[in-house]
Order: C-alpha cells, then structure tokens, then sequence
C-alpha cells in the first residue's frame, strides 16, 4: 500500500491506500491526529473502500461520513483526510 | 465538599494498567461514576488508537532498550515513559458535567496538571488541542476517547524525561540523535526537574497531582481500589494489551479494513444501534 501524508492541525494523517480497477480498493488512516469516539476511524475507513479516486469525489464521500455520524476531530476537517489520501494514491499511480 | 473517588496505582505494568483504564472506562459507562487515578510504569511506549507501529517506533531499538509497547484506546500520539520519568493520571467524568467541546473538555481536565504546578509556585499554560506548558514548553500531553456517557482523559506530567531514549526507540536515523538533535527537543519539552533545577522525586511529583485532581475540582479525594467487577472486567481486557493483533493491527500483512482485529467493543455496540 502506498502512503501520502497530511500533517494536520491536530496532527499527522497518514494515509496508505491500495487501488484497484480504479477504487480505493483498501485504505488505513493512521496517524496521530484527534478524532473522538475513535471507532469511527474504523468506520470512515471502510465508508472509503469503493471510492473512486479523484480528489472531489473522496471529498464528498468524507463530508458526507462527518455529516452522518456523530463525532468530533477539533482542526482536521474532510480536506486533511482527502489530501492524504490523494497523496497516497498519486504514489500509487507513480 | 464534594468527593471524588481516587485510586493511586502505584507502579504498574503498562498491558496491566492500560487494562484498568478500559475496565474502569467502561465501567462508569454504566454507573456514571467520577474517578480519577494516578500511575507510573517501568518502560514503555504506548501507542495512540491509530498509530501505525512500524512507521513509529524502531522495534529492534525499543527492545535493546527494555521498552515494553502496547496500543491505547484513546488516539492522539504515543505515550514514551522512561524509567521514572513521569507520573500518568486518568480522569473519567460524565459527559453532562463536562464542554461537549472535545477541545474545550481537555482544557478542563488539563487544569489537574496546571493545579498540579502550582504545588510548585510554576505557572501552567493550556495550549489547545491537549497539551500543557510551562515556561513555554511542553510539560505534559494527553489523550481522550469519549462513550455515551463519559469520557476518559489520561495523560501525563513529566519529571524526568529521557529524551535520547525517545529519539532513539523512534524511527529516525540514528545520525539525528546528536546533540544537537536532542537540544532541538530541549527547546519544546520540559520536565519538572529541568525546570525546578533539582531532583523531583516520584511521589513527591503524585502528591501534587493529588492537590491538582483536589483543587481542580473542588473535591476531596476518596482513597480507592477496583471494585471486584472492575478486577474481574480488567482480567478479561488484558489480554487484548499483549496481543500483537491490537498492538500491530495495521501491519502484520492485515489492515483493519479486513479484520486485523474483531471490531473493537465500541464499534460492536454503535452498529447494534444501528
């Protein structure tokens, strides 16, 4: 999987995806930035899987996850996710 | 006076202790009770909820070194504790009583720290998302994760920080822990005895986190220790502590997208919701 990196204003996002026929076909958002109750990194990951991989689409899908669930991540908004990942993914793609 | 119930583990093995945080955490999932507590451990690095290990640490260099790791519940960035250098605490508190603000809610529980400084005449500053400084530097950091009805705050306040170790367990190239590098570190850490330009020793350091649990919340504290259920939830949750599936659940070839490890109890229990 390859990694992209988005630093933040509660800290690093690290973003490994692995794409396949064009969709984020695995992804892990690791780091260590502030997102409470945490089970909803576990869910947001998987709400991921299947996106396909321009950065507006990925966007939506994140502004769409923060809308439905309830949760807080103070200064890391769908943006630093998104950007993480698109660097993730332009790695992949070389 | 109000009271709040405290419990002084001591100095604890950090799978253990980071078992009786979750035990206690969930407990008071159900009975909303207010808690605080205090700990130290031999060596150890625990590692945020969504940490990935292998980017993190220099595993080879943390066992050379005597560093035991486990995972937390809680995200943010890694806990590194050197031998004796900092004494940790927790505080579980009820959602109600609390800003639903998660920046907001740290500021208040980060005031046990800054009360705790003042037993020194030493002046504390809250710097949002979650840290404390003193003298403009960072004296202690923290971590939350947050139930239906409570959360539970663990942190720390450094004593006597071992910053070569850090640097070292970390996955830097060893050629950055010059000096010069660890200098850089100075610059943005402090510790108690840096600051006070003396030897503070551990208990010395518990007895004023006590005075800031006491007069953060105007409380008295109520000497305490895990109630049997407490034990017994405690003995069921720490193996998960050693298990290598939670403590590497990114990179041991699975991720958690496809079941490095069962979904965690809060996540079982949100979706049942569902």
């Amino acid at each position: 999987m390859k990694e992209g990196l988005c630093k933040s204003k509660s800290g690093l996002i690290r973003a490994l995806v692995r794409i396949e026929g064009g969709k984020i076909a695995d992804i892990i958002i690791s780091g260590d930035y502030i997102l409470t109750p945490e089970h909803c990194i576990d869910l947001m990951e998987k709400a991921l899987i299947g996106s396909e991989t321009d950065r507006e689409k990925i966007l939506v899908r994140l502004k769409e996850f923060y809308a439905r669930n309830n949760f807080q991540s103070p200064q890391t908004y769908p943006e630093d996710f998104t950007e993480a990942i698109i660097k993730a993914i332009n790695a992949q793609n070389g | 006076m109000d009271k709040l119930r405290f419990i002084d583990f001591g100095r604890m093995d950090v799978h253990k202790i980071m078992s009786y945080n979750e035990a206690l955490f969930r407990t008071a999932e159900k009975t909303r009770e207010t808690i605080g507590f205090i700990w130290t451990t031999p060596p150890a690095i625990i590692m945020g909820y969504s940490q990935l290990i292998e980017k993190e640490l220099n595993l080879e260099r943390c066992k050379a070194l005597g560093y035991k790791i486990t995972r937390r519940i809680s995200g943010g960035g890694m806990a590194f504790s050197s031998e004796g250098s900092q004494i940790q605490y927790g505080y579980i508190g009820s959602l109600s009583d609390l800003p639903f603000d998660v920046t907001d809610s740290y500021k208040e529980v980060c005031g046990i720290v800054i009360r705790a400084l003042e037993k020194y005449s030493l002046s504390g500053e809250f710097k949002p998302i979650n840290d404390v400084l003193c003298n403009g530097k960072k004296i202690s950091g923290s971590a939350q994760t947050r139930g239906e009805k409570v959360l539970l705050q663990h942190g720390t306040l450094l004593v006597d920080f071992n910053i070569k170790d850090m640097m070292t367990c970390c996955n830097i190239p060893l050629e950055k822990i010059s000096d010069k590098g660890i200098k850089s570190v100075e610059e943005r850490m402090i510790d108690l005895d840096r600051v006070l330009g003396r030897k503070v020793p551990l208990d010395e350091a518990a007895c004023a986190m006590r005075y800031g649990f006491e007069k953060n919340f105007n409380v008295e504290l109520e000497d305490s220790s895990l109630t049997k259920e407490e034990e017994k939830l405690a003995s069921e949750l720490l193996p998960k502590y050693y298990d290598e599936n939670w403590i590497f659940r990114y990179t041991r070839g699975k991720t958690r997208s496809s079941g490095a490890y069962p979904d965690s109890p809060e996540q079982a229990e949100f979706l049942s919701k569902k």
